[in-house]
């Protein structure tokens, strides 16, 4: 059981990372892609996060303590890397949702494939005239 | 070439000398010839194109019945594999894995000295990897211009702009003007000022406590967009129009970029900033990560905040 | 070390400028002076790159740039190199043409009022490859690898149409699965090594294979940012997303995504393989071979699906994923000379591909905005540079001596001939056949846009805009009417005029240019063109550069070598 019990974050990520995956492929519905890509990110935000965390230490905020010990805190890095994937997941997440009203606005549904299809035949209708 | 195949074009039976011409395809070659502008050619146009159509939407469907099942199989393989993987590697939650180096021991233990934050994780973000989050807020600045490309309206007959859709934006403004909500009015009274003020206090801290530009800016953003639901977007259009939105997002850009320039300059040549850290703990200490934390948390509400109105009014 | 030459600081001043560029343009809000802008960021960064080029192949030397106080494995770092400052030169130097070239499409694709953002846009996409060209931080490179994907994403969907929108989300989608997967990658390196500078992981790489501790998690985060990067550069099974997002963007944007921001990945891949896995690494895990066969059927399936295209610029597009077959072929023969042919390529393609990009825009500007082979027949006659540069552009695509597509050939036959028995006879029957496959579907279109017989029905579009007083008007002066018409009709634009009206009159301009065309071409007269100066300079030096490339392969293939050991 030492596999499970020493990567149940790991384990947790990657399942989490899988049912992003599978709405990411498995939706037509455009906001549940788009869900489905958040949770993949959030799942990698999880597979970074929990390297940082050591049984027994805290949060490297100093507060008093100026001679820090390494032995005290746990690693700060994931925290920051994690914060800056956060804003970029933001910044996607915004991107691609407007995207979304748009093409909403313009084809009247979140259906990938009726937005293709609609698109084709928008195409064609230029074309014949 | 060109004469010789001029010289064959005429009869345009070769199905290659037709492919080279660039006629539709072979087989439809007698469309192309009855290309007089009679009602029969336009009617077999758009029975050609109907074919097409049906032909398209054929061959989504049959993309789809391969594709949902490829997707699944290739998924769990994927995700099987994947978590086999990360059972290989360093067990969770000990301080004895590789990723405990030397890095961030310095981090912690030098990081004080180095940055003046007791906030070890603000003094990496804003002083030892600064570039990334120069480039993380750019990111944010690169969104909030794209969403403006989308969705902001232009008075001069983009995509964009929709008279029915306009027409109920107004109606929804009208009503709510007149039957505005009770509820949402008074909490968003109450509760605005102090979510805007703990944003402020969380930015403001960010270099010797939890919290930073980051989260700060979002709660502001929050705050904002709560008074913005509360009051109607008037009330906030008044302090918070286009100008003011790209004076503060470019403007708190260049300066955190320019002041990122010159430590990274001084840096690179190896020169005092000259830049005191100042009592550890102290509001007024670690150099540039107090005004930094101020900019980005400028830069994060005001995008914040864009979207919000970009999204729902399509405009700042 | 303190003593640093002012060179050195070059490739922190470029990508900062071009940064700070995109950041002051929102103040000014009129697209003329963004413009100014960007043409201004783009020639000093230019400049600037080309001194330290010359710095770097002279000397010979690479250096890395503390980006603040701390040095390597705590702060950020830039490095650069021949390479790194060949390729940032290169660049910039195809994204300032690129945009000259497609100027007066720009202006009619993107709604004026957002103009700005469009060179906003291209020069955060300028500095985001500048960054990942630079970086020596694996973290570095993901954050700007998003700058890169949602730049790139608003230059295809600034062209306001539903076609480039929905274009625009399935790039959007693929990307971010690309860059997300890049990111799992990271952190599970980030995991086995605790390291995210590139110099500071080799070591532990290295050590970690030799002893073969954490060996499938190693080739599985290999596999993982090399799959997510592939993703992001369209190579073969990935590629679904790229005719639609090139194909339907205005002409500028889609050369520069082609020629530029699918090469802005693989230079990164280039630079995790060598600097951060090693390519014997590489090769001992099999991923090379993954590399190797994905090119070769990319090389093939690619030409094939182009082959079927009757839309001038999305067979252009299935030739960029063709072209990217070739690189990661190159990338996975596991030889010296096969990585420095991959190189060349990225070089001959990123000049080539814009070529080509922007002479099907200037053929479709003087069809009616088509892009239908059969509505561009006899096109290169109205717009003559156009019509020579595509041809030039598609005769270095197949690979003929004297043009750039050659030499990087030869040297994947090279390359192929030092690498292992297996993969020499696929490549050579590879090569043989993609080369067939793009002479049959380049040289059909070259021959069609040259035809002057069977004037296609398209000429009669000027009869619905009643223009023959235009017509009429600039008969006399030929075609430099038209010219005149449109170059102020794009003045017009700029200085505010109404859009839809501006728009009817370059309708009418256009049409009127193209009956005076279809009259003048009767009578068999000689004209110029209707295009603006900067789209006849961008294709005399675009085709002057393919030349240069071609003959003078040698100098350049000794930098690459250089810039390869170096890196």
């Amino acid at each position: 059981m030492g596999w499970f019990t020493n990567h149940y974050y790991e384990i947790a990520a990657m399942i989490l990372f899988g049912v992003g995956f599978m709405g990411l492929l498995l939706n037509k519905n455009l906001i549940k892609k788009i869900v489905g890509l958040n949770i993949m990110d959030t799942a990698v935000y999880l597979l970074l996060a929990q390297r940082g965390m050591i049984f027994g230490r805290v949060a490297p905020i100093l507060g008093d303590n100026l001679n820090p010990s390494a032995q005290q805190y746990i690693n700060p890095i994931p925290a920051g890397l994690v914060l800056t994937g956060i804003v970029v997941s933001v910044s996607v997440s915004a991107f691609s949702l407007a995207l979304t009203h748009r093409l909403y606005k313009k084809y009247h549904t979140l259906n990938l494939d009726e937005i293709l299809l609609k698109s084709k035949q928008e195409k064609l209708k230029a074309e014949t005239h | 070439m060109k004469d010789h195949e001029n010289t064959e074009y005429k009869g345009s039976t070769n199905p290659f000398v037709a492919w080279v011409n660039a006629d539709p395809a072979p087989e439809r070659k007698p469309k192309k010839e009855k290309k007089q502008k009679t009602a029969g050619a336009e009617k077999k146009a758009v029975a050609s194109s109907k074919d097409e159509y049906a032909a398209y939407e054929n061959r989504i469907r049959k993309f789809n019945s391969f594709y949902k099942p490829m997707a699944i199989i290739l998924c769990c393989a994927f995700i099987a594999l994947m978590i086999f993987v990360v059972t290989q590697t360093a067990p969770f939650g000990i301080a004895d894995v590789p990723s405990n180096n030397e890095v961030s021991y310095k981090y912690i233990e030098d990081g004080l000295k180095d940055t003046g934050a007791t906030n070890v994780v603000a003094g990496m973000i804003l002083d030892y990897r600064a570039f990334d989050t120069l480039g993380e807020s750019s990111v944010l600045f690169t969104a909030v211009m794209s969403v403006m490309i989308l969705l902001r309206k232009d008075r001069d007959g983009s995509l964009v702009n929709d008279p029915a859709e306009e027409k109920v934006i107004k109606e929804e403004e009208k009503i709510s003007r007149i039957h505005r909500d009770v509820v949402l009015k008074t909490m968003a009274g109450i509760v605005s000022p102090f979510v805007i003020l703990f944003g402020i206090y969380v930015v403001l801290n960010g270099h010797i406590s939890p919290g930073g530009g980051f989260s700060g800016g979002a709660i502001i953003g929050a705050g904002l967009i709560l008074i913005s639901q509360g009051f109607g977007s008037e009330r906030t259009k008044k302090f918070f129009n286009f100008k003011v939105f790209t004076i503060i997002t470019s403007g708190s850009l260049l300066s955190y970029a320019a002041l990122k320039c010159y430590s990274f300059y001084t840096g690179a040549h190896h020169i005092e900033t000259g830049i005191p850290h100042g009592i550890p703990g102290a509001i007024l200490s670690s150099g540039f990560i107090l005004p930094l934390n101020i900019f980005v948390g400028l830069i994060v509400a005001c995008t914040m905040f864009g979207f919000y109105s970009l999204f729902t009014k399509g405009e700042i | 070390m303190h003593e640093m030459p002012f060179v050195y600081n070059f490739p922190f001043f470029s990508i900062l400028l071009t940064l700070v560029g995109g950041m002051a343009m929102p103040f000014f809000r009129n697209g003329k002076v963004a413009q100014k802008i960007n043409i201004g960021v783009i020639i000093a960064t230019g400049v600037m790159n080309f001194i330290l080029l010359i710095q770097l192949a002279t000397t010979g030397e690479s250096f890395t740039y503390m980006m603040g106080h701390f040095p390597a494995p705590w702060g950020n770092e830039i490095k650069a190199g021949p390479l790194e400052a060949l390729m940032a030169t290169m660049f910039c130097f195809v994204m300032g043409f690129s945009l000259l070239g497609g100027l007066i499409n720009i202006y009619e694709d993107v709604p004026k009022k957002k103009q700005y953002l469009y060179f906003l846009m291209m020069n955060l996409l300028l500095c985001s490859m500048l960054a990942l060209i630079y970086t020596n931080d694996t973290f570095t490179g993901y954050v700007f690898i998003e700058i890169n994907t949602l730049a790139a994403c608003a230059i295809v969907m600034s062209k306001d149409s539903g076609e480039t929108i929905v274009a625009t989300i399935r790039y959007l989608i693929m990307s971010l699965l690309g860059s997300g997967l890049f990111l799992m990658g990271l952190a599970m390196l980030y995991n086995m090594t605790g390291h995210l500078l590139m110099e500071s992981l080799q070591p532990v790489i290295v050590q970690m294979a030799d002893t073969g501790k954490y060996f499938l998690p190693l080739t599985a985060v290999m596999a993982i940012t090399t799959l997510g990067l592939s993703v992001k550069s369209a190579l073969y099974p990935f590629h679904s997303w790229l005719p639609n997002a090139h194909g339907s963007a205005t002409s500028s944007s889609s050369a520069i995504l082609s020629g530029l921001v699918l090469k802005g990945y693989i230079i990164l891949l280039i630079k995790m393989m060598y600097r951060v896995y090693t390519p014997e690494l590489m090769a001992k895990l099999h991923i090379t071979d993954a590399m190797f066969v994905l090119g070769i059927l990319g090389m093939i399936l690619g030409s094939v699906k182009a082959l079927r295209e009757r839309h001038i610029k999305r067979m252009t597009a299935y030739s960029s994923v063709a072209q990217i077959g070739y690189i990661f072929m190159g990338l996975g023969l596991n030889s010296e000379i096969g990585a420095m042919a991959a190189v060349f390529h990225i070089m001959s393609h990123a000049v080539t591909k814009p070529m080509l990009f922007l002479a099907a825009g200037g053929l479709a500007n003087v069809s009616g905005h088509s892009y239908e082979f059969k509505d561009l027949r006899g096109a290169a006659h109205r717009n003559k540079f156009a019509g020579v540069a595509f041809v030039i552009g598609a005769l270095s695509m197949i690979g003929i001596p004297l043009f750039a597509g050659f030499p990087p050939k030869l040297f994947f036959y090279t390359g192929a001939i030092q690498s292992d028995m297996f993969r020499l006879p696929v490549v050579l029957i590879a090569l043989a056949i993609s080369t067939a496959l793009n002479a049959l579907y380049y040289l059909p279109v070259c021959i069609n846009i040259w035809r002057t017989k069977d004037e296609p029905g398209h000429h009669g579009h000027g009869d619905e805009h009643d223009s023959h007083g235009h017509g009429d008007e600039h008969a006399d002066h030929g075609a430099h009417g038209g010219a005149e018409v449109l170059t102020s009709h794009v003045h017009d634009e700029e200085e505010g005029a109404v859009h839809g009206g501006a728009a009817a009159v370059a309708d009418t301009a256009a049409a009127a240019f193209t009956q005076n065309k279809s009259e003048a071409a009767e009578h068999g007269e000689h004209h110029n063109t209707r295009t603006t100066f900067g789209f006849r300079a961008s294709m005399v030096v675009f085709i002057a550069t393919n030349f240069a490339l071609g003959i003078a392969y040698g100098p350049m293939m000794e930098v690459i070598k250089k810039g390869l050991e170096l890196l």
